[in-house]
């Protein structure tokens, strides 16, 4: 039953719940106070009878969004809206009104109005019309025209909170369940009446156990996770270095302006300094009053927690009479902004209250020379320099009908080569050890080029498999301008080369970007070999930070499948790195051509493992959820884009994540 | 169709990975702080022998452990414990934690003369959120003496996230020997105890 209620700003929620035949998986997520979205799986058994494939379980994927006009207050309810399964079959699709109000600090009170699903039981009538039928056909389109059509109903239910852990639930639900209990017969719906008990094991696990429609017993279980709360509250790990006074600042003799050696013990120190925390130091060159810093952080999760260190560290090398400190960080080779930080505010504001608003002000962001300062001098053994790594990885396949969740579990063999700064050569092998995922057999019944609706044949056939083996050189032509071409085996999938250029300013919330490739499909083993077919593609890309986190993307250009089309993204992010975001792709392929699901479109999530586990780490597990993977509006995925590498150390990226730089 | 799960190594992998166990394991900021020193006579920067040292309990985490003096400027004294994390002290009143998780990164609070006049006033927490930001939190305090709890001097502050309570014992001289102060919403109450001898 919906309730009025929404989850606190940002949080993210799995709920698995099963009762008879009837499974549901949804993941939600609080996009802004007041608006949410939920992506649900839905499996019902017993659905067909005599299929010609065998499955008899029917599966399903929906899609909903709730917004809530009124919060609660002392006499109104919280009020919501609701639409589901908008997008979908619409197998699930309903539409509410649900109010919400509690009494004392135990009792809770919900009564709403549903349509469609919700108005299958009880109806007092259709005040709107008749809810026409629709044929979904391939799914993924809208179906505006159902919205609160049709027999309207009436639920309710009642939430007591024993205390803090436990709760006990009972409602009357307006669901008849048309087709899983009527058409289908594959449950008893005897009753509207539900009861429930709900236990709160932990702040983020709840568990239900439920008597349901009278002849069904069903399970919940629900994990949380507010972006805003660190699972082990917030970022351990060493304290900085104290800042030194500029006053008790090492005497480095009368001729260290002209003596390169004694600069040269100065980098040395630094660095030995900053070892401690993963920087590295790329280059120096320090004039009576500046110094000019060069940095790679190879460990801080946390861009302005970099630059405090490092900030930090110069103030207990440099000379007293050096009084500005520019601090360049630089990622692929490439200097990405120029930190301008006083000494003198560094000092005044270590202890102050409300010190990082201050040193925000303070600071200077300045566009990255793409030249060394005269006199600068560079590090030893950071050029060339060679690094491997051996993980173990899980790759998943879901949603096949045949077996919902499958996965290959492995080892992942990476390797990077630095020549020189911009000068990449790297490569990504695997090796499974379970190969958990097997062919599809709804595999390419498609009517483009089969682009990446062979995924299940890569899978199985790749073993050990060169996931990326690619030689590439980023570099900046402009202050503002970065670029970067990609050769080889790009992605599992295809081969080629990849150009691409990106104009970002410092101090501005968008960015605009280039990217050309010319790919050709590569063999399923994934090992040298080709297929034969190629493509030109590329995009025009637009970035936009609207500020408070939520952030746009706009591709515009040719797909892998030869189509022409847009992609739009949207994100909400978190200073700490936790990134929720949806995409869709339309194209010039026709829906019906597109095949199931009509155009291409998913969810993606971005969880750093330094807000898990509170160390700092840069690692990222990205998860990319796709309803169908199909070949219309498919791009290359070439590694390491400019736009994510290049915003981390620009004005917008900085300041939002700030409030780390005294940490 | 296919949920793909990759780790992406942000920057370098293979280098962190070894740097990680040469400066977690160890007190990576002592290691830190030496090496500054020795090489910069910064004396401020080094834990001297014989430095004073402080007990530091957190109440609701159950932990108790020794911090030696770090550094002081500016009136400020900086404990550190072995592995690293600090806390800061103007003349006993806590102003500011690192590596606590969700750390006061600062603090406008009274000074050590005002709470021993027993004066009313505000005072605002800094504390860092999940997210990275500062949050910041004004509480509007009274001060009590109270007799029955060793003359402790309480001050007592409510803010739109609750009351607080921190208490503090003065010794004859005039300075705090002994606390209970308030850190953040993370990490509740830390006791701070002179350890003498």
């Amino acid at each position: 039953m919906p309730s009025g209620e929404q989850q606190s700003d940002g949080t993210l929620s799995v709920v698995k719940s099963q009762f008879g035949p009837i499974g549901r998986t949804t993941l939600s997520f609080q996009i802004t106070p007041r608006l949410s979205g939920s992506f649900r799986y839905s499996s019902v058994k017993d659905w067909f009878t005599n299929p010609s494939d065998g499955i008899t379980t029917y599966y399903d994927r929906s899609f909903d969004l709730r917004y809530q006009i009124t919060q609660e207050g002392r006499y109104v309810p919280a009020i919501t809206v609701g639409l589901q399964d908008i997008i979908g079959t619409g197998v699930q699709s309903g539409e509410y009104i649900a109010a919400t109000k509690t009494f004392g600090d135990k009792v809770k009170v919900t009564a709403g109005l549903g349509w469609g699903r919700y108005g299958s039981y009880g109806s007092i009538g259709a005040p709107f019309g008749d809810r026409p039928a629709v044929d979904f056909g391939l799914g993924g389109k809208l179906r505006t025209g159902q919205w609160f059509r049709g027999d309207v109903a009436p639920f309710a239910g009642v939430e007591w909170q024993l205390n803090p852990k436990w709760s006990l639930k009972a409602e009357y639900s307006s669901d008849a369940y048309v087709e899983e209990a009527g058409n289908r017969a594959t449950f008893q719906r005897n009753s509207p009446f539900n009861f429930g008990v709900e236990y709160s094991a932990k702040n983020n696990l709840r568990l239900g156990l439920y008597s349901l429609y009278g002849s069904e017993i069903g399970f919940s279980a629900q994990i949380v996770l507010d972006p805003k709360k660190n699972p082990h509250g917030g970022s351990l790990g060493p304290g900085p270095l104290p800042v030194t006074a500029s006053a008790a600042a090492k005497s480095w003799g009368p001729n260290w302006v002209t003596d390169r050696g004694a600069q040269t013990a100065m980098r040395d120190q630094t660095q030995s300094i900053l070892a401690h925390d993963g920087i590295m130091v790329e280059s120096i060159a320090i004039s009576p009053t500046r110094v000019h810093l060069r940095i790679r952080n190879t460990r801080l999760d946390n861009a302005p927690q970099a630059i405090g260190r490092t900030a930090r560290a110069l103030a207990a090398t440099m000379p007293a009479s050096v009084t500005t400190f520019e601090i360049v960080p630089i990622a692929q080779g490439v200097p990405l902004s120029t930190v301008v930080i006083r000494r003198a505010d560094l000092e005044a504001l270590e202890f102050a209250p409300g010190q990082d608003i201050a040193m925000e002000q303070r600071t200077q962001i300045l566009p990255a020379p793409g030249v060394l300062p005269a006199g600068a001098i560079l590090s030893d053994s950071q050029y060339p320099r060679f690094k491997w790594g051996l993980s173990p990885y899980v790759a998943t396949s879901l949603f096949d009908p045949g077996k919902p969740l499958q996965a290959d579990v492995g080892l992942r063999l990476t390797a990077r080569y630095d020549f020189a700064p911009g000068l990449i050569a790297s490569t990504s092998i695997t090796k499974k050890l379970y190969a958990g995922i097997e062919r599809s057999t709804f595999a390419s019944r498609t009517k483009l080029p089969p682009v990446r609706s062979d995924a299940s044949v890569y899978a199985t056939e790749g073993d050990p498999a060169i996931e990326r083996l690619t030689f590439a050189w980023y570099a900046k032509p402009g202050p503002e301008l970065y670029s970067r071409v990609t050769v080889g085996y790009l992605e599992p999938m295809f081969g080629g080369i990849s150009g691409e250029l990106l104009w970002q300013q410092t101090g501005k919330p968008y960015a605009l970007g280039i990217e050309v490739n010319y790919v050709k499909q590569r063999d399923f083993d994934q090992l040298f070999g080709f297929q034969d077919y190629s493509i030109v593609t590329g995009h025009v890309s637009g970035y936009y930070s609207f500020g408070g986190g939520y952030h746009a993307q706009l591709d515009v250009g040719r797909y892998l499948a030869g189509d022409y089309g847009a992609t739009l993204s949207l994100d909400r992010e978190f200073a700490n790195g936790i990134k929720v975001g949806a995409f869709a792709t339309l194209t010039d392929v026709p829906f019906d051509t597109f095949g199931e699901g009509s155009f291409d479109k998913g969810i993606r999530i971005d969880m750093p493992l330094a807000f898990l586990s509170g160390r700092p780490t840069q690692k990222v597990s990205r998860m990319v959820l796709r309803p169908l993977l199909r070949d219309g509006g498919a791009r290359v995925d070439v590694e390491n884009r400019l736009y994510d590498t290049v915003r981390k150390y620009q004005e917008t990226d900085l300041d939002a994540a700030w409030g780390r730089f005294w940490r | 169709m296919i949920l793909r799960r990759s780790q992406r190594l942000a920057l370098s992998a293979g280098l962190t990975a070894v740097l990680t166990l040469t400066a977690c394991g160890s007190p990576a900021l002592m290691k830190a702080v030496s090496s500054a020193a020795g090489s910069t006579n910064s004396a401020s920067a080094q834990p001297a022998v014989g430095a004073p040292q402080i007990w530091l309990t957190l109440v609701s985490r159950g932990v108790k452990f020794p911090m030696s003096q770090l550094a002081v400027r500016d009136g400020v004294a900086i404990y550190a414990s072995k592995d690293g994390s600090q806390v800061f002290l103007r003349n006993g009143v806590l102003v500011g934690t690192r590596g606590f998780g969700l750390d006061l990164m600062s603090a406008d609070a009274p000074t050590a003369a005002i709470l021993r006049a027993g004066a009313a006033h505000q005072r605002s927490y800094y504390d860092l959120d999940g997210t990275d930001t500062t949050i910041r939190h004004v509480f509007t305090c009274t001060v009590e003496r109270d007799a029955a709890a060793g003359n402790a001097i309480t001050e007592a502050c409510t803010a739109d996230i609750g009351t607080i309570r921190n208490q503090y014992w003065f010794d004859s001289a005039g300075s705090v020997s002994k606390s209970r102060q308030w850190v953040s919403q993370g990490v509740g109450y830390a006791a701070v105890e002179r350890k003498d001898g």
